[in-house]
């Protein structure tokens, strides 16, 4: 039995009955890095295996004589690269930060931890997560491993491609308009963006703070409602955390699967028609399965494709003032100052340290928040934020969930996004809705073309993650399409 | 609207970033596309009947107080780690220019 293969709720079980298992399961885990990762290329810093084998002996000692079983206990997780991690290197696929080490760790790492998970290694992603293909990363393109020819999607490519490999047992991204779920979809994964405020920002590397969040990803329903289970909940040290208790989400998933309520579903219908053919016919065969049962309905979304111009006005606006900091005195490359002026010194660190798209999104977020052009972009994009929001709150008062394709293509080949990145924006259709109006929003496998993943997304409203993943958990039993690893 | 050569070079200072030669005939070429895109606002109704949303949640964020931490190593290990320090001084570059 190659315990790298097994979902983290079988692990679980079985390191509670016999600790020292985890020991093995590592050393599973680093077998398989070693075998793929030279194909995939999903993690820019991996641990070293004597660091994180001495980590799993230490837990080991640590919880054998405990009751209290920790929710992660010694579950390798693989970890986007713009989540801060203690003394372990945090880049953001940037040469900007390519040898910053922070001396803290984001709350949702503190809380990984403090359940007993063992962080493996950062994973590989767009630069500054702009990009939705991994490919603007300023280190390496990742292969998708269902066809190393063709990118995973991103920006949290690398977790995904890690999760699909077998190199992880569950993972971290951060969703800001779609990088969870879109690569989820193109992997044949599970990712979940969770309400904006559930889950903590702090020691997130910032790109569009009203809209980013951190996600859990995982290969089947469940380990993705435990791994949120842990990330989830206010924290004081971020100031846009909601101060609202949670459950266990994970058994209010389970109680809604064993009480089978028929739900009120909506079916973005525009989402479908301006999706590809082959991704509208395996997502309509899914949606098919679950309307045998709920009760279905098409609903039109009023200027879907607007969202994508408001999205990006609005992500670019953010980018342009977040990353202002970087000028290598605070934060970011280091390079020497002798006789240079301070805006010298500013210029050149920040033409070397940023790639092609982030300098194009911060100079365009700079353009919409200029005198003359504020009114024209940058405040149309919030007032046709504040009318989605208030459209998709009418919407849920009657449905239980909403339904569409999570991208309306195929996972692209490795380079044609870079050839032409309006088909790289307007890929995001379905995705940036759910940060724009700060809801849930989940990507599941549904189905293969050419075997090629295909996702369906399930959003729902404010803080109803569970509908969600109850949603899943039912498609994923009738489906089997769940714990799918892929040999490269 | 037309992003031409002085635009860019407006926005590089403004935002201190210089772009190459190839950067430039790169977003030259995507600028209109993108400016196209951000357009198709326009054609939303009644739109300014709408007040801006800056924070998808309409609840005021609470405010934490200020705490002095003990903990000053975790605030030199970060200038350690991102800046060039001589003597615990911060290297900055000349304020006077010739």
């Amino acid at each position: 039995m190659d315990l790298a293969l097994l979902p983290m709720h079988k692990l679980l079980d079985l390191f509670y009955s016999d600790p020292n298992l985890i020991v093995e399961y590592i050393h599973s885990i680093y077998n398989r890095i070693h075998r793929v990762e030279e194909k995939v290329k999903a993690f820019i810093t991996l641990r070293p295996l004597e660091e994180t084998i001495a980590e799993a002996e230490h837990l080991i000692k640590k919880y054998v004589n405990d009751k209290n079983n920790p929710k992660l206990f010694g579950i390798a997780v693989a970890v986007k690269d713009n989540i801060s991690t203690k003394g372990i290197r945090t880049t953001c696929g940037s040469r900007m930060l390519e040898n910053y080490i922070p001396p803290y760790d984001a709350t949702v790492i503190t809380r990984l931890k403090d359940e007993g998970a063992i962080i493996i290694g950062k994973t590989n992603m767009d630069e500054f997560a702009m990009g939705s293909t991994t490919e603007t990363s300023a280190f390496f393109v990742t292969r998708n491993p269902w066809d190393l020819s063709r990118s995973p999607g991103g920006s949290s490519g690398g977790s995904a491609a890690a999760l699909a490999a077998g190199e992880a047992t569950v993972a971290l991204g951060s969703d800001t308009g779609g990088s969870v779920r879109n690569p989820a979809s193109f992997t044949a994964t599970f990712g979940l963006k969770p309400t904006y405020g559930l889950v903590s920002r702090y020691g997130l590397i910032a790109y569009g703070s009203s809209l980013d969040q951190i996600g859990p990803m995982a290969r089947n329903t469940d380990d993705l409602a435990m791994l949120l289970n842990v990330i989830a909940g206010h924290d004081p040290k971020d100031s846009t955390s909601l101060p609202t208790k949670v459950g266990d989400i994970r058994e209010e998933m389970y109680d809604l699967f064993h009480r089978e309520p028929r739900l009120k579903i909506a079916i973005a219908k525009d989402l479908f028609e301006y999706s590809d053919d082959v991704v509208r016919n395996e997502t309509y065969k899914a949606v098919d399965k679950l309307c045998s049962y709920h009760e279905c309905e098409e609903i039109e979304i009023p200027y879907a494709k607007q969202c994508v111009a408001a999205y990006y006005i609005i992500s670019m606006a953010e980018a342009s003032s977040n990353l202002a900091r970087y000028d290598g005195v605070r934060y970011g490359l280091r390079i020497e100052v002798e006789n240079k002026s301070w805006i010298e010194v500013y210029r050149e660190v920040r033409t070397k340290g940023f790639g092609y798209e982030v300098k194009k999104r911060i100079a365009l977020g700079a353009y919409v928040l200029s005198m003359g052009y504020r009114d024209m972009y940058y405040l149309k994009a919030l007032r046709f934020r504040r009318m989605l929001k208030e459209t998709f709150n009418k919407i849920f008062s009657k449905y239980n969930a909403i339904l569409s394709p999570t991208t309306p293509i195929l996972p692209p080949r490795i380079g044609e996004f870079l050839e032409d990145p309006i088909k790289m924006y307007y890929a995001d259709l379905n995705t940036v809705i759910a940060n724009l109006i700060g809801g849930p929003a989940l990507s599941l496998p549904v189905g293969f073309y050419n075997n090629l993943p295909i996702g369906l997304q399930i959003m729902t409203n404010y803080m109803d993650e569970v509908t969600a993943l109850y949603i899943s958990k039912s498609l994923e039993e009738t489906l089997k399409l769940r714990d799918l690893i892929v040999d490269v | 609207m037309d992003m031409n050569s002085d635009i860019i070079e407006y926005l590089e200072n403004l935002v201190l970033i210089k772009f190459t030669e190839v950067e430039k005939n790169r977003i030259r070429k995507e600028i209109d596309k993108i400016i196209d895109m951000f357009n198709t606002l326009n054609t939303v109704k009644n739109l300014n009947d709408w007040e801006p949303l800056y924070h998808v949640h309409d609840i005021s964020l609470p405010l934490r107080e200020d705490h002095e931490t003990e903990e000053s190593d975790e605030e030199h290990e970060i200038l350690k780690e991102n800046t060039i320090l001589i003597n615990d001084y911060v290297k900055a570059p000349r304020t006077v220019t010739e």
